[in-house]
C-alpha cells in the first residue's frame, strides 16, 4: 500500500516538474512587500571626468574615485541589478560639429557589508548595459541556510537591513575636433528584490 | 519514520502546485540615475603674426624700448583656445640674447601686453601677477610683445634669444 502510494507521488512531482523547471529556486523577495532604499553615498555629485582637452583621448575614473550607489535592504535577500548607460556624452550647449563623445560604464559591487572596493566584485557589462543578481549581504559561508524568519504580525525585516555598495565608473574617449563646452549623459540603476 | 517521509512528500506536492500562482508582493523596481559629466577645452595654439623689429640701431644709442602698448614694432601674437575660458599667463621677464658671431650677450627686460580685442592700444600690461584673462567668444585672446634692452657695451652685431610665455586653462 505505502509503495503504490510513493509511485504515485512520485509520477505527480515528475508531470510538475515538466511545467515548472523555475520552481527550483524560491524567491524569498516575493514572499513580502520588503523595502529597498537606492541612494547616492555622496549625493550630488556627478561622475565627473572634470576638464578634458579636446583631441586628448582616454579619460578615465577608476574605482577608487568612482560614484557609488548604496543598495539598502534586507541582508538576506539578493536584489536583481540592471544597468544602463548613454552610449555618448552630448554637449548641452549650442554645438556644431562634432558633439558627442563616447562613453564606456564599468561597475562593480560590494556586499560584505562595507563600502570597500577591496571586497567588490565585477559586474559585466557589454554595451553599457549590464546586471547582477546579488545578495544584499554575501553568504561567505556558502548557500543559504534555513529559509527567513516567517511575516507575522508586528514583524519588522529593517531589523535585518544591510548596505551593499555599487560602483559606478568608466571612460570616455575625447576625439579630435569634439567642440567645447559642458557634455552630459546618464546612467540609469534599477533594482528590485530576486 | 514511515509518516514522516509521506508527509515530506505531500508537502512537496503543495510547493510545486502553487508555485506557479504565487503572488509577488514587490513587483516594482526601484530606479536612480547617475549624471555623467565632463568639460571639454581646446588646446591652447599660440600664433606668431609678427616679430619683434629692432630696426637699425644708431651710433651711441644706449637703449632700445619697444613699447608694446603703442610701438607698431611691437612683436604680435594670438592665443586660440576655447571661447570665453579664463588663462592666466606667464612668461620670463628678462632673457639673454647671445652674439650670434661672438660671445657678446645683452640683457632683454620683456613687457608683454594682453587684451579680448585686436586692439594694441587699449591693451594691459601683463605682469606676472596671476591675474585671470579671458579669452574671447571667437575663442583669440592677443598678445603685444615689446621690451628694453640696455646697449651700454654692446658688441657689434647680430643676437638672438628666447622668449618663453606659458597660456594656461583656469
Amino acid at each position: 500500500m505505502y509503495r503504490a502510494l510513493f509511485t504515485y507521488v512520485v509520477a505527480i512531482m515528475a508531470c510538475s516538474l515538466h511545467v515548472h523547471v523555475q520552481a527550483q529556486e524560491i524567491d524569498f523577495g516575493d514572499f513580502y512587500n520588503y523595502s529597498i532604499t537606492v541612494a547616492e553615498l555622496n549625493p550630488g555629485e556627478d561622475l565627473d571626468f572634470g576638464t578634458v582637452i579636446e583631441g586628448g583621448g582616454i579619460y578615465s575614473i577608476a574605482i577608487s574615485n568612482s560614484k557609488v550607489i548604496t543598495l539598502t535592504g534586507v541582508e538576506y535577500l539578493d536584489v536583481i541589478v540592471d544597468i544602463t548607460a548613454d552610449a555618448d556624452l552630448v554637449n548641452t550647449g549650442i554645438c556644431s560639429g562634432s558633439c558627442s563623445i563616447p562613453f564606456t560604464l564599468e561597475a562593480a559591487y560590494a556586499n560584505l557589508g562595507s563600502d570597500n572596493i577591496a571586497q567588490a566584485l565585477i559586474i559585466p557589462i557589454t554595451s553599457n548595459s549590464g546586471n547582477a543578481q546579488i545578495p544584499i549581504l554575501r553568504r561567505i559561508n556558502g548557500p543559504a541556510g534555513p529559509p527567513p524568519t516567517p511575516v507575522f504580525e508586528g514583524f519588522d525585516p529593517s531589523v535585518f537591513n544591510e548596505t551593499a555598495y555599487l560602483y559606478l565608473y568608466g571612460f570616455i574617449n575625447v576625439g579630435v575636433g569634439v567642440a567645447a563646452g559642458t557634455y552630459e549623459g546618464n546612467i540609469t540603476v534599477s533594482v528590485i528584490y530576486d | 519514520m514511515q509518516s514522516r517521509s509521506s508527509l515530506f512528500c505531500f508537502i512537496s506536492i503543495l510547493t510545486f502546485a502553487f508555485g506557479n500562482s504565487l503572488v509577488h508582493a514587490q513587483d516594482e523596481s526601484i530606479s536612480g540615475t547617475v549624471n555623467v559629466t565632463t568639460n571639454v577645452i581646446q588646446s591652447i595654439e599660440l600664433l606668431t603674426v609678427q616679430n619683434i623689429s629692432f630696426g637699425n640701431v644708431q651710433p651711441g644709442q644706449q637703449e632700445i624700448y619697444i613699447n608694446p602698448v603703442f610701438d607698431v614694432n611691437a612683436g604680435f601674437m594670438i592665443a586660440i583656445g576655447t571661447p570665453e575660458s579664463d588663462i592666466s599667463i606667464t612668461y620670463i621677464k628678462q632673457r639673454e640674447l647671445t652674439q650670434v658671431d661672438g660671445e657678446g650677450i645683452l640683457i632683454f627686460d620683456y613687457e608683454i601686453t594682453g587684451n579680448t580685442e585686436e586692439n594694441q592700444e587699449a591693451s594691459e600690461l601683463i605682469d606676472n601677477d596671476n591675474r585671470a584673462f579671458r579669452i574671447n567668444r571667437e575663442g583669440r585672446f592677443y598678445l603685444w610683445v615689446g621690451g628694453r634692452i640696455s646697449l651700454e657695451n654692446a658688441l657689434p652685431g647680430s643676437y638672438q634669444g628666447e622668449f618663453t610665455i606659458e597660456i594656461e586653462y583656469i
